[in-house]
């Protein structure tokens, strides 16, 4: 079981790793936080995609895409 | 018939089957100990006998096709031998695959089976059988890392043509690190015994091969580079295994860092690569210590190969390639084998860029994960890197990075120094957003770094 709150901390603490492999500073984060917000580019959020569906072994994208633009809106697809 | 009938100079049409040197050196040389493998050793009389016992349960067989189905290197080098003997075709199936030997059997009408060096026959002998082919042949399976494996159907002299005698007196001992019954393991297996050389057949660890070449004194290591990188990771050094004198790498692209990582760890030794399929045969071998090939080999040729680049593809022509496949036409192959390697002009040099067939499409770029290997290797504290692409819904791909340090500790540290240089020197898209440490390198039993596109899930 995953719930909204593990999973937005999940997807925080990716996000902040993937601006690390970048060689950023940290990330200002939250819930209500954009996603494609500059640092983080189409090919981190494939990424992370790729990791809540094996945390999770859910697809939201099983039948095409879906639209979502913010981590709480990301975790709301994968939390159970 | 004695060894110094052969020459050196010995042009592909004088080259005969190995079986008569293979026996003859078994008999020259009978209280040699040619062969361990594990606990067993086995001389040149061990070897001669069993063969024997295999030869005459196989007397009747004549004219057909029998089946090693042993990825043992001593039922290997009994079967090498059996065309002295009697007039037939061997295939060579090695352990992994033996749920396959029942269909392969039918497709190569085979008439008996060859395991722990008993014989067991498959059909009532002058029964209708299927035959690919003529009597003569050895038959070797692909890796079948693309579905099922392909019957590749050689000449015993095509097989033996690149394999270099060297004089009995020579004493050698090489590490056995490939499977035995692979178009590599049977270079490596024909190349010693015919020169009454040691085999010593390495283990599935590392560590207790490192013991193993060290117990016995190895001389001549033919491996992979992965392999290679993985050994040295475990201790593999001129002080551990002080008698080294020759690595040839094959079977995977040797790049400069692991050419140069040999060079290092064993100063005293030759250090070449070759270039070899189970389909093309033995092309060539490169000894300059730098990693490609010579880019005036493209248009001028070397060792009656020829070659040729169309979309970055490498064909290649050779006296020494396959027949053709078994259960295909029997026409002989006589024009350009498509190699599948990517290759790319560099000044001087003809690099191996990696499989056409392994390329990653991230979001419609296409990366070759081996280029990504590379720049991951260039990092010290890695040991070696696997790339692969993994399905991403939002991307078609993705790549991901499976990294083995050389000790552990601090990955973090070693993570962040593998993105700070490969951020200076890959595309974005060749970026592997997922990196994750491993212990060690999965080995296909080919030896090869097993590189199966995966899912995570």
């Amino acid at each position: 079981m995953n719930s909204h709150e593990q999973l937005v901390a999940f997807i925080v603490a990716r996000l902040q790793q993937l601006a690390r492999d970048k060689g950023l500073q940290p990330l200002s984060l939250n819930e209500g936080s954009a996603l494609l917000n500059g640092s983080i580019d189409s090919l981190d959020l494939a990424a992370l995609v790729v990791e809540l569906q094996e945390k999770t072994n859910r697809d939201p994208f099983e039948n095409g895409l879906v639209p979502f633009e913010s981590v709480s809106e990301l975790a709301g697809l994968y939390a159970s | 018939m004695g060894l110094s009938l052969l020459s050196r100079s010995a042009s592909l049409r004088d080259y005969m089957p190995p079986s008569p040197l293979l026996t003859n050196a078994f008999q020259a040389f009978s209280s040699r100990v040619l062969l361990v493998n594990g606990a067993t050793t086995y001389s040149g009389a061990d070897l001669l006998t069993r063969f024997e016992a295999v030869s005459q349960a196989l007397a009747g067989h004549s004219g057909s096709c029998v089946i090693c189905a042993s990825s043992e290197p001593e039922d290997v080098l009994t079967s090498l031998c059996l065309p002295a003997e009697i007039d037939v075709s061997v295939l060579f199936v090695p352990e992994y695959l033996s749920r396959e030997v029942p269909s392969l059997a039918e497709t190569v009408g085979a008439s008996a089976l060859i395991r722990s060096g008993a014989v067991t026959p498959i059909r009532r002998i002058g029964e209708d059988r299927k035959t690919s082919g003529p009597s003569d042949e050895v038959l070797l399976l692909t890796s079948g890392t693309g579905g099922k494996p392909k019957v590749v159907r050689h000449k015993w002299q095509t097989l033996f043509a690149r394999v270099r005698l060297s004089g009995s007196e020579d004493a050698r001992v090489w590490l056995l690190t490939y499977l035995a019954t692979s178009f590599a393991g049977i270079q490596v297996l024909l190349t010693a015994a015919v020169a009454a050389n040691t085999i010593v057949r390495s283990s599935s660890v590392h560590r207790e091969t490192l013991a193993i070449g060290a117990r016995h004194g190895v001389t001549h290591l033919s491996c992979t580079p992965t392999f290679l990188r993985s050994l040295i990771a475990a201790g593999a050094h001129e002080t551990v295994l002080p008698r080294i004198r020759q690595v040839t790498l094959g079977g995977e692209i040797a790049d400069q860092r692991t050419l140069d990582t040999a060079r290092s760890h064993f100063p005293g030794a030759r250090i070449s690569h070759i270039y070899a399929a189970t389909e093309t045969g033995a092309l060539f071998s490169v000894s300059d210590a730098r990693a490609g090939f010579p880019k005036s080999w493209l248009q001028n040729g070397v060792e009656d190969v020829r070659f040729k680049v169309v979309d970055d593809v490498l064909y290649v022509s050779s006296p020494r390639a396959m027949i053709a496949y078994a259960g295909a036409d029997n026409t002989r192959v006589s024009g350009w084998i498509d190699t599948g390697d990517v290759v790319r002009v560099i000044e001087d040099r003809v690099l191996f860029m990696g499989r056409r067939d392994r390329r990653i499409n991230v979001g419609g770029s296409k990366t070759a994960p081996e280029e990504v290997e590379r720049a991951i290797l260039e990092v010290p504290g890695v040991a070696d890197a696997v790339v692969t692409g993994v399905p991403s819904p939002l991307s078609g791909q993705m790549v991901l990075a499976e990294v083995v340090p050389t000790e552990a500790g601090n990955t973090e540290e070693l993570r962040q120094r593998i993105f700070a240089h490969i951020r200076g020197c890959l595309a974005n898209h060749q970026i592997p957003r997922i990196l994750r440490f491993r212990t060690d390198v999965p080995l296909s039993p080919s030896g090869k770094k097993s590189t199966t596109t995966q899912s995570l899930l």
